[in-house]
C-alpha cells in the first residue's frame, strides 16, 4: 500500500503547510464562537434552576467539550476538492501514486498538533475558572472519548469528501455542504443538547449527525448507560461503514466524469 | 449625489442580471434561504418552550431581537459582504486599478457592485417576524416607539457597514483577509440573542467592543419603550462617528494602494 508508506510524510507536509499559514489558521480556530455563545445562553437559562439533568456546571462542561470535539474534528476537504476539480488542479493530485483522498486525510490530520496546542490554554483556563466540571474522567471513558472523536472526524471527512466529489456532477456541491452543515448543527447537539430537544426529535439519536457531534461529549459527561453507550458506538461504526461504501461507489463512478478543465 | 444614486441603481441591476444566468444555483440558494430562516429562529422557540422568560425577556420580546438579526444579517450577506469580498479580490489581483480609473467615487463603486437577491427572503422574514412579535406585545408599541426602532435598526446597519469598511481597509496592507470576515460573521452569530442573556465581560465586549447589542437588542428595546435616552444618543452618535471614521480610513487606505502587477 503506497498510502500507508507515504502517510507519515504526508502528515508532516500537512503540518508544515499549517505552520506556514499559522496566523490565518489561528483566526479560523478563533472563529468557532458558537459553543461559547450557546454556553452563555444556556447557562443564563439554567440560572433559575436546572433543566432535566443540566445545571449551569453541566452546560459549561457540555459546551467546553463540544468546542474541543469541534476543533479536533474540523475538516475542509470539501472546499479543497471542489476547488481542485473546478480549476483542474485535481489532475496533479490524480497523477500521484497515492489516492487524493488519502492525501487530504493526511493534510487534515497533520493539523491536529497545532489544534491541540491552541486547545490547551482554552481547556486549562476553563478548568481554573469553573473548578469542578462534572466530567467522568476514568481512563476508559477518556479512551472512548478520543475513539469516538476520531470516528466523528472520519465521518465528517467522508461526508465532505462525498460532497466534494459531487462537484464532478454539479457545480452546486458547496450548497449541499452548506445545507448539510445546517442540519448537522441542529441535530448534532451543537446548539441544543439532544436530551433537551422535544420528544419528536428522538429520531436524531440514530442519524449520523449525533455520531459526528455530541456523542463524545455525552460519553465524557457520563450521561449514557452502558447499553446506551454500546448502541451509540455501534450506530457510529455503522455509519462509518455506510459512508465508506458510499465513498468508494461515488469515487469509482465520479472519476470517470472528470474532464480536467484547463489542463 | 443624484449621479451616484443612479450609478448604484445601474450596478445593482447588472449584478442581478448576471446572477439570473445561473438559474439552478439561484433556485437552490432561494430554497436554502427559507431553511436558514427556520434554522435561526428554531433554537430560540425551543428555548422558550423550556422557560417562559429568560433574563427578563419574554418570547415576543426576544423574537423582536431575532427579527432585527435576520434583517441585518440579510443586509450583511446580501449587500455588504459580497461587495467587500470582491474588493479584497480586486486588491489582491490588482484590478482595483480599473475601479480607481472610473469617474465616480471608488467607495460607492465597491460598495454597490454586487447584490445577492436571495437574501430578500431573510429580510422579509425578519419584517414578518417583527410584525408578528409586535402584535403579541401587550400593550402594543406606540408609533413613536416603532419609529425609533426603525431608526435604531438603521443605526445598526450603518455600524455594520462602517465596521466592514474598516476591516476591508486592512486589506490594503495585509492583502489576504478573507478569514477576518469569517471571524466577524461568526461573532455576529451572537447578535441573535437579547443582550440581557449575556453576562459579565461577554456582555461588556458585545456592547462596547463589537457593539452587537446596539445592532439588534437596541432596536428591540426601542420598540418595547425600554431604551433610555442616554444609550439612544450614544448609539446614534456611535453610528455617525463610525461612518465618518470609516470614510476617513478608506481615503487614507486608498492612498496606500500600491497596485499588484506591473
Amino acid at each position: 500500500m503506497n498510502e500507508l508508506r507515504a502517510f507519515p510524510t504526508m502528515l508532516r507536509i500537512g503540518f508544515q503547510e499549517l505552520v506556514a499559514y499559522r496566523g490565518e489558521v489561528l483566526i479560523w480556530i478563533l472563529s468557532t464562537t458558537m459553543p461559547l455563545i450557546m454556553y452563555a445562553v444556556w447557562s443564563t437559562i439554567a440560572q433559575a434552576g436546572p433543566i432535566g439533568r443540566f445545571d449551569e456546571a453541566t452546560f459549561a462542561a457540555y459546551f467546553l467539550s463540544t468546542l474541543v470535539v469541534r476543533q479536533l474534528t474540523s475538516c475542509w476537504i470539501v472546499w479543497e476538492l471542489n476547488y481542485a476539480i473546478r480549476t483542474g488542479s485535481f489532475s496533479t493530485l490524480l497523477l500521484r501514486p497515492v489516492s487524493p483522498i488519502a492525501y487530504y486525510a493526511a493534510e487534515n490530520l497533520g493539523a491536529l498538533p497545532f489544534r491541540f496546542l491552541v486547545l490547551v490554554p482554552v481547556v486549562g483556563g476553563a478548568w481554573l475558572f469553573f473548578r469542578d466540571l462534572p466530567f467522568v474522567l476514568s481512563p476508559s471513558r477518556l479512551a472512548l472519548f478520543f475513539f469516538t472523536t476520531f470516528l466523528a472526524w472520519l465521518l465528517i471527512f467522508l461526508f465532505q469528501a462525498i460532497f466534494g466529489l459531487l462537484a464532478l456532477y454539479t457545480e452546486q456541491s458547496l450548497s449541499f455542504q452548506e445545507a448539510w452543515f445546517g442540519l448537522w448543527a441542529m441535530l448534532s447537539g451543537y446548539l441544543v443538547p439532544l436530551e433537551l430537544m422535544p420528544k419528536v426529535a428522538v429520531f436524531a439519536r440514530w442519524l449520523p449527525f449525533r455520531a459526528m457531534g455530541s456523542l463524545p461529549t455525552e460519553i465524557l459527561l457520563g450521561h449514557l448507560s452502558d447499553a446506551d453507550l454500546a448502541t451509540s458506538i455501534l450506530t457510529q461504526l455503522g455509519w462509518v461503514v455506510v459512508t465508506l461504501i458510499l465513498m468508494r461507489v461515488i469515487w469509482a463512478r465520479a472519476l470517470l466524469r472528470y474532464e480536467a478543465f484547463g489542463g | 449625489m443624484w449621479r451616484h444614486l443612479k450609478i448604484i441603481g445601474f450596478l445593482l441591476r447588472t449584478s442581478i442580471a448576471v446572477q439570473a444566468q445561473y438559474r439552478v444555483d439561484f433556485l437552490i440558494q432561494f430554497a436554502l434561504s427559507f431553511f436558514w430562516v427556520f434554522w435561526n429562529v428554531a433554537p430560540l422557540l425551543l428555548i422558550y418552550e423550556l422557560k417562559p422568560t429568560i433574563a427578563g425577556w419574554s418570547r415576543a420580546e426576544a423574537l423582536l431581537v431575532i427579527a432585527a438579526f435576520l434583517i441585518l444579517k440579510s443586509l450583511l450577506e446580501g449587500l455588504v459582504m459580497p461587495n467587500l469580498n470582491a474588493l479584497v479580490q480586486h486588491i489582491r489581483t490588482g484590478t482595483f486599478d480599473f475601479i480607481l480609473l472610473k469617474p465616480a467615487d471608488a467607495q460607492v463603486l465597491v460598495s454597490a457592485s454586487k447584490v445577492v437577491p436571495t437574501n430578500l427572503v431573510g429580510f422579509s422574514a425578519g419584517i414578518g417576524l417583527a410584525t408578528w412579535a409586535s402584535v403579541q406585545l401587550d400593550p402594543g408599541p406606540s408609533p413613536a416607539a416603532l419609529f425609533l426602532g426603525v431608526v435604531m435598526l438603521m443605526a445598526g446597519a450603518t455600524i455594520i457597514y462602517a465596521l466592514w469598511i474598516a476591516i476591508i481597509c486592512t486589506a490594503f496592507w495585509f492583502v489576504k483577509i478573507d478569514n477576518l470576515s469569517f471571524l466577524f460573521s461568526s461573532i455576529f452569530d451572537a447578535a441573535r440573542y437579547p443582550i440581557g442573556i449575556f453576562r459579565g465581560w461577554i456582555r461588556a465586549f458585545l456592547t462596547f467592543v463589537i457593539p452587537l447589542a446596539v445592532m439588534t437588542s437596541y432596536p428591540a428595546m426601542a420598540v418595547l419603550g425600554k431604551l433610555e435616552p442616554g444609550p439612544t444618543v450614544a448609539a446614534l452618535s456611535t453610528a455617525v462617528l463610525l461612518l465618518l471614521f470609516s470614510r476617513l480610513l478608506w481615503r487614507w487606505a486608498v492612498g496606500h494602494y500600491a497596485s499588484a502587477s506591473s
